[in-house]
Parts: C-alpha cells; structure tokens; sequence
C-alpha cells in the first residue's frame, strides 16, 4: 500500500472517525476494568491466593 | 518490629522462653523447666482485659459482634485448617470461622451473647489443636491494609501501561506523516489521560521517599528516579498540548508508565517478602496469656491473669513456672533457671529475702514472692528497652545502590546540561529538547532495579533452606564482615547438660547402682538431674524408689528407703563427701556433675558435659576458610567458656559478660572499624544482636531476640550461616554487575540523546531490555543455590 502511506485518501480518512469513538471508549474500558479489580481487592479476593489452591487437600 | 516489642512491654509480662515452648510443640518442653501446665487455662481468655488485644467489636448483619484472631498451634497443612473450621462451626454463636493454612491464622466471627471465648478454644482443643490469642493483632490489620494498597498501585500502573502501550504501537509502526495528524493528538491525549493515576497515585512511594531523603539532606536511589518520573511526564504533557513548544514535540508516556510498572513490581514482590517474614516471626510471639497464683487477704491463693497482678502483691510459682516480676523470695530457698537473663547454663540457688527476676524460671518445689517490679520496670524490660536502644545505634553501611545515586545523578543533570548548551549554540530551538531527552532516556530504571532484584532472588534462595531475611539490606553488611562472634549457650552448645562419662564404686553392680541413680535424678528438675536421668534412664527403665525422696534445693536429693537405707545424690558437701574421702580419680573438680552416695559413703561420681552442637567445629573451620575472624562473647564462667571454645577452635574469647558488657564489647569492636557478625539465641544476646553490622538469631531462641535480627535460622543449624555467608557475597557480586550493567546502558544511550538519535521507541525498549537483563541475572542467584554444595560436606570453600 505506498500510495496509502504517502498520500492517505479521503477514503482511509473517513474510515478513521470511528477512532474518536473507539479510543475514549477504550479509556472507559479500562477504567471499567480497574473499577473491577478494585473491587476484588478490597473484597480480600487477593489476601489470600493460595487457598484455592489448597481446596484439593480439603476434606470435603 | 518496634511495634512488636513496644506491645510486649504494654502486655507489662513477657516469659519468651514459655512462648518459645508453645511455638514449638513439636519439640517438647526443655525437661528442667518441668511440665507444661495444660490444666485447663483456657478460662483466662474470657478476661475481658485479654480478650481486647486480640478482639475488637463489630456491626454484622444488625448485631453486635466480635471480631477475633487468633492463631492455632499444631497446624501444618491446609487440611488442618478445614478441621479446625468444620469443628468451630458446629458451636451455637459461631458466625464465621477461616483459617489461613500458611500463617496458621484463625479469623473469628462471634456472638458473645451465645458463646465464650474459652468453650471456642476448648471445641478447637478437642481436635487437637490449640488456639492462642493474637497478640499482633492490630498491627496485622495495618499491614493487610498496606498489602493491598501496595498491590492497588500496582494494578493501577499495571493497567495503565498496557492501554499506554496499545496507543503507543501505532506511532512506533507507522511511518512519518501515516497518521493523520488529529488521530495522532487524539493517541497523545488519551496516554496523558492515563499517565496521570500513574504520576500522581502509583508513583507516590517514590515521591515519597525522595522528599524525605531531600530533607534530610541526601541522595538516595529515589531522588533519580523521581526527577525521571516529573521531567518525563512534564515534557511529554508540553508536548502534547503544545507539540511546536520549546520542549519538542515527543511524548514518552509509554516509557514512563513502563517505568513506573516495573518498579512497583519490584516494591511489591519486597513487600511480600518482608511481610512473610514478619508473619513467621509473630508465630513465635503468640502464647496463652499467663496466669499466677496470687495471695488474697484471707491468705489462699486464687489464680488471676497476670495483667491483674500489681506491685506488692504475693504470688506462689509452682515448679517450671515463670516468675512475673522482680521481687523477694519469701521461701527458704528455690532453684532458678536463670539462663534466659545470663547466659548460664546451670541453675542458681537463691535464699530467703533475695532477688528473683522476670523471666526466669522456678525449678525446685512452689516458693513464694512479694511483687516489687512489674511490666517495664523489670530487668527483662529494660533487657528489652536496651535491645532495642542498640538497634537504633546499629551502624548502618550505606547501601551500594544509594552510594551510587548521588554521583549518576551530578553526571546525568551535567550530561543534560552540556547538550542544551551544545544544541543552543547550534540550533536554540532544539536545545530544551535535546537537554530533557538525556535526563530522559537515562531514566535509572535498571540501576534502581539491580539492587532488590538481586536481594529478593538471594532472600529466595535462603528461604528454602529455612532461614528467614528480616531486613534484605544484611546481605551488602554481611558480605563485607570481617569477624563472626558466637554466643555459647544455646548457639555453640545446645542447651541442656549431656553425661559424659561416670566411675562407680569398685565391686558394685553396676546396673544396680546406675537405675538407682536415675530413678532418683528423675525426681527432680534440676538440669544436671535431668541430665544423668535422661542419659542412664532409657537403659535402666522401670526402677523403682519406694520409699521417701526430698530434694534440698541447692544441695542435692535424699532417698530413704523403705528399708531403712539413705541414699543422695547431689554436691560434694551434700553426700557427705570431702577431697580427702575421695581419690583423685572420682573428683569432679570444676566440672558440672554429681556424686551419689549410700550408708557406706562415695558410691559412684557423674560427670557432665555441654554439649556442644555436632557441626560448630566445621562451621568454625568453614568461617576462618573463608577468611573471617571467629569469636565467642559468653556470659558463662571463664572456664566453661573456655572449654567449648577449644573444642570447636575458637581462640578469641570474652566470658562472664552481662547484657550490657556484650554490647559494650561489640561497640568497642565497631569502633575499632570492624564489622560484626553475631549469632546468637537468647534474650541476653538480643541487644548485641540489634547492634552488630549482621546478626542471626537461631530458630529455638527467644523469640525477641529473634525479631531484632537479620536472619533467623529456623533449621538451628550453624551451617546454614555458612551458607548465608557465601550467599551473601555471591549477591554482592551480582548486585555490582548489574550496577556495572546499567552503568554501560546509560554510558551508550547518552551519547545517542545527544546527537538526538533516541526516538521514544528506542528509549523504551532499551529500558525494558536492561531492566529484564538485571533481573535474570539476579536470578541466577536462585537457581545456583543448590548446586552450591552445602557446607557440612565441604571444608574448602568453592570459588564461584
């Protein structure tokens, strides 16, 4: 594709504006996603990490 | 640690040979100090002012209820851990029971409306475990807090660098002028966005620290590292918001959330480290709160939680119990293990009126005291209270890393400096760009990592041998001491007497004679009774004494048989025996043993031995191969001392020293301008422990000494010091390789920031490149422990 590189048509232009969308909604995304490992954290889901581990050797 | 102790001495009682005992129940009680008293002492947890050091009060689901922890004895495995569970909820009041397999620790939800806390325990105690209360209990709150915050951070900068790196990709991929321009500004806005939890939140730790070392006037690792972080994340906001701008129009944001990330992963796995270790050391803290019988006005004795006892009061001490306090012996006489306070090894007898002190033990039968010193007025405490007044004073060597910082970072601002001076005569415009792109691109991220990195793999490898690192920062000390001095009770012998050899009356029969001697030794916990019962005792099992047996403490035991027959066992003087009864052959002289004699006078004479610990004298040959001075710093008699200290090879010797004079010595030392080494293991070791450059506290000691040293030997094996020795060097080597490495890193990327080759790309990849070299090579340091040969079997040491 030289021609792309050197001289982007208005065509590949176009196409680009669904970045204004897609590049905040990915900073919502991982926003989101930290929200959620917050939550896990303070939920003590990490205090531990070795104790499902340890199930196996559990009786029942 | 500090918090450790100070709560110890708020607790106003601390007996650390009996919390010792109970943090080891696989290894019995030391004989002499008698049996543990199991009788049920569980009621003493319902107290309400025991149960608020390891209790709090909380709202669930409408109630009031409380909140426990707890740590249960016996546990090994995580299928203990579900007994333990299964048997609390089955009680009536019970809400929520977990246990932690690896720190054994139990975390109680409960109603004290429905349940108490000794039938919880005694439920427990029924599945063969043991529940003692948590003393650590608030200061474990807090770190759980600090665990998860320093986890949060990493989370976020962790996050963070990832989507950085995701807008990053196309700038580094595409080619000039590919990505429309708005696109590009949209990329540089978006990474600003996330860089800024990243500046302003994850990277507060070193921010942090790099403000206290500027107050106190210094240069430490952080204060580069925080300059990088401000500089790179100020030049790339210029540039994005003002890309024609003086500062140049390159954003580093990926570069700096990277950085970011990976020193928090180094902070992190640190943190884990030392916090494993502190959670291993409040194992050995835990014990049940003590009781005491105390004298009520009427004049019987009523047991009281010792938290209740106060100056003055009479308290009667059954044999192998503590004393609680400083005081005055009202009984005729008792027997004391003083071995906790002195270092010596055999018992004192002390008369009416004399002084008794905390912490050491009554071997004879129940004697009474009045009370004068309680809490942090007893010499244990002010044992302690110099303890830790040493540790404040521990010569601290500065750490290789930090002696480094100050001198990168003149060369880094000149090299900074001398390229916007170069560009601005050249090309002004160029001149603040070239200048931030050095301070930049030599972002100290390998140099900071070199050092933890080397020590965590180090910390790693020690571990799996059983020795715990409490302060990771030992290894530069102990790879640079020049003298190793040992404690002799406990360290280089073990701590209770062994027979050596006995000569027995001619024409007696031996058998006879050697079953009536332990049958009688049995009797009493005298540590040289004990001695000859445990040696004679397996062999001549099943002797009887009918008849009476009295003990005189001090002196000796008495035997009337029921036969009319009189038999001791005891000093010289006590069976009647003086130099000139006696030939020469059968005399003790100043050797620890007993003579034992019947109606017709010396019947036979015992004679007893430290004994001294299998591998001390191959640990003392190892330590001399590698170059290092030995010493023994004892606080037993000259003689004693100076017999173990033959045997083993050590010619350099103090002896009788108290507390006070062992540090006395170890400061004299130090400011000779040596550096030390101690090993040691008991509480009369705790202050020269804190103050040497490097200490070891071996696993069976008091468990205080042990929260003020280094390293803890949990396996008691003198070769693991050895071990740690060598371990210790090979870490100082690779720690100075990876400076050398990062060094040369810098020394070419800065020539190529000055020419202003050093595209953001380029910046980032070298800095991730050097930072996994400096990790893989510290981490040779884990996987060629093993095959390092362990030291009882070598005598040279292996060059690496």
């Amino acid at each position: 594709l030289p021609n792309t590189r050197c001289r982007p048509n208005s065509h590949l232009i176009i196409a680009m504006d669904i970045l204004y969308l897609l590049i905040p909604l990915s900073l919502v995304l991982v926003l989101g996603i930290m929200g959620l490992f917050w939550w896990a954290l303070q939920s003590g889901q990490f205090d531990n990490i070795e104790r499902e581990g340890e199930r196996i050797l559990r009786g029942d | 640690m500090n918090q450790v102790s100070a709560s110890v001495i708020a607790r106003g009682q601390v007996l650390p040979a009996r919390a010792e005992a109970q943090a080891f129940p696989q290894r019995a009680e030391p004989e002499h100090r008698g049996p543990l008293h199991v009788v049920d002492d569980f009621a003493v947890l319902d107290d309400p002012l025991e149960q608020q050091a390891f209790t709090s009060v909380a709202e669930y689901k409408g109630k009031t209820v409380s909140e426990s922890v707890l740590m249960v004895q016996g546990m090994y495995c995580a299928a203990c851990a579900d007994t333990v569970e299964s048997a609390l909820q089955g009680v009536a009041g019970v809400l929520s029971a977990q246990v932690h397999a690896a720190t054994r620790r139990l975390s109680l939800r409960w109603d004290p409306a429905l349940t108490r806390m000794s039938d919880l325990a005694r439920a427990v105690g029924a599945t063969g475990y043991r529940l003692l209360p948590m003393q650590q209990a608030l200061s474990l709150n807090t770190r759980l807090a600090e665990t998860r915050k320093a986890l949060w951070r990493l989370f976020v900068a962790g996050f963070c660098m990832m989507q950085v790196m995701m807008y990053a990709w196309p700038a580094y991929v595409a080619a000039p002028g590919e990505i429309p321009p708005d696109i590009e500004q949209l990329l540089r806005w978006a990474s600003w966005m996330l860089s800024l939890p990243v500046v302003f939140f994850a990277s507060g730790p070193f921010f942090d620290a790099a403000w206290r070392d500027l107050k106190r006037g210094r240069v430490g690792m952080d204060t580069p590292v925080s300059i990088g972080i401000l500089v790179t994340f100020l030049v790339s906001t210029a540039a994005t918001f003002d890309p024609a701008g003086p500062w140049g129009g390159e954003v580093w944001f990926d570069s700096l959330t990277m950085f970011v990330f990976f020193l928090l992963g180094g902070r992190y796995l640190e943190f884990k480290a030392r916090d494993r270790t502190a959670g291993a050391l409040d194992a050995l803290m835990n014990r049940l709160p003590e009781r005491c019988e105390r004298q009520t006005p009427q004049g019987d004795f009523q047991a009281v939680s010792l938290k209740r006892l106060v100056v003055g009061d009479v308290v009667r001490l059954q044999a192998g119990q503590a004393f609680p306090g400083d005081g005055v012996l009202l009984s005729d006489s008792a027997t004391v293990d003083e071995a906790l306070l002195t270092g010596e090894s055999r018992p004192v007898t002390h008369r009416l009126h004399a002084n008794l002190v905390a912490g050491s033990y009554n071997l004879g039968g129940p004697v009474v005291m009045r009370l004068e010193q309680l809490g942090a007025n007893t010499r244990f405490a002010q044992i302690v209270k110099l303890m830790e007044q040493a540790s404040t004073e521990k010569p601290r060597l500065a750490v290789l890393a930090d002696r480094v910082a100050a001198p990168f970072l003149v060369l880094v601002l000149i090299a900074a400096a001398l390229a916007s001076a170069y560009w601005g005569l050249q090309d002004p415009h160029k001149a603040l760009a070239v200048g931030v792109a050095v301070l930049i691109v030599t972002c100290p991220c390998a140099l900071s990592l070199a050092t933890p990195a080397a020590m965590l793999s180090a910390a790693g490898a020690l571990a799996r041998r059983g020795v715990l690192v409490r302060r990771l920062q030992a290894f530069e000390a102990l790879a640079e001491v020049d003298a190793v001095v040992f404690d002799k009770t406990g360290t280089l012998t073990h701590d209770r007497m062994t027979l050596r050899r006995s000569k027995l009356r001619p024409g007696t029969d031996e058998s006879t004679v050697l079953s009536l001697a332990a049958a009688l030794a049995s009797q009493s916990l005298h540590p040289v009774s004990q001695a000859i019962a445990r040696a004679l005792g397996q062999a001549e099992a099943g002797a009887q004494t009918s008849g009476e047996v009295k003990e005189t403490p001090g002196q000796g035991l008495q035997w009337i048989a029921t036969d009319g027959g009189v038999w001791r066992l005891g000093n010289a003087q006590w069976c009647g025996l003086t130099p000139d009864t006696l030939v020469p052959e059968s005399l003790l002289e100043d050797a620890p043993g007993a003579y034992l004699s019947d109606d017709r006078g010396w019947l036979a004479t015992f004679w007893l031995d430290e004994g001294i610990r299998s591998d001390a004298a191959q640990t003392m040959a190892s330590l001399k191969d590698l170059g290092l001075d030995v010493r023994l710093l004892s606080g037993d008699q000259r003689a004693a001392a100076q017999r173990v200290a033959q045997a083993v090879g050590i010619e350099r010797i103090e002896a009788q020293a108290t507390p006070e004079r062992k540090l006395r010595f170890i400061t004299e030392w130090q400011q000779a301008g040596q550096r030390l080494a101690m090993v040691g293991d008991g509480l009369n070791d705790g202050p020269v422990l804190a103050k040497a450059h490097a200490s070891f506290a071996l696993a069976h000691g008091a468990p205080l000494a042990q929260a003020q040293s280094d390293f803890v030997v949990q396996s008691g094996e003198l070769a693991d010091v050895v071990f740690a020795v060598r371990l210790a060097r090979q870490t100082l080597r690779v720690v100075r390789q990876n400076l050398l490495w990062a060094a040369l890193y810098n020394a070419v990327s800065i020539p190529l920031a000055l020419v202003g080759w050093m595209p953001p790309w380029l910046a980032g990849l070298g800095m991730a490149c050097s930072s996994l070299l400096v990790i893989l090579n510290a981490l040779r340091l884990t996987r060629s422990s093993p095959e390092t040969p362990c030291p009882t079997h070598v005598v040279a040491p292996t060059a690496t």
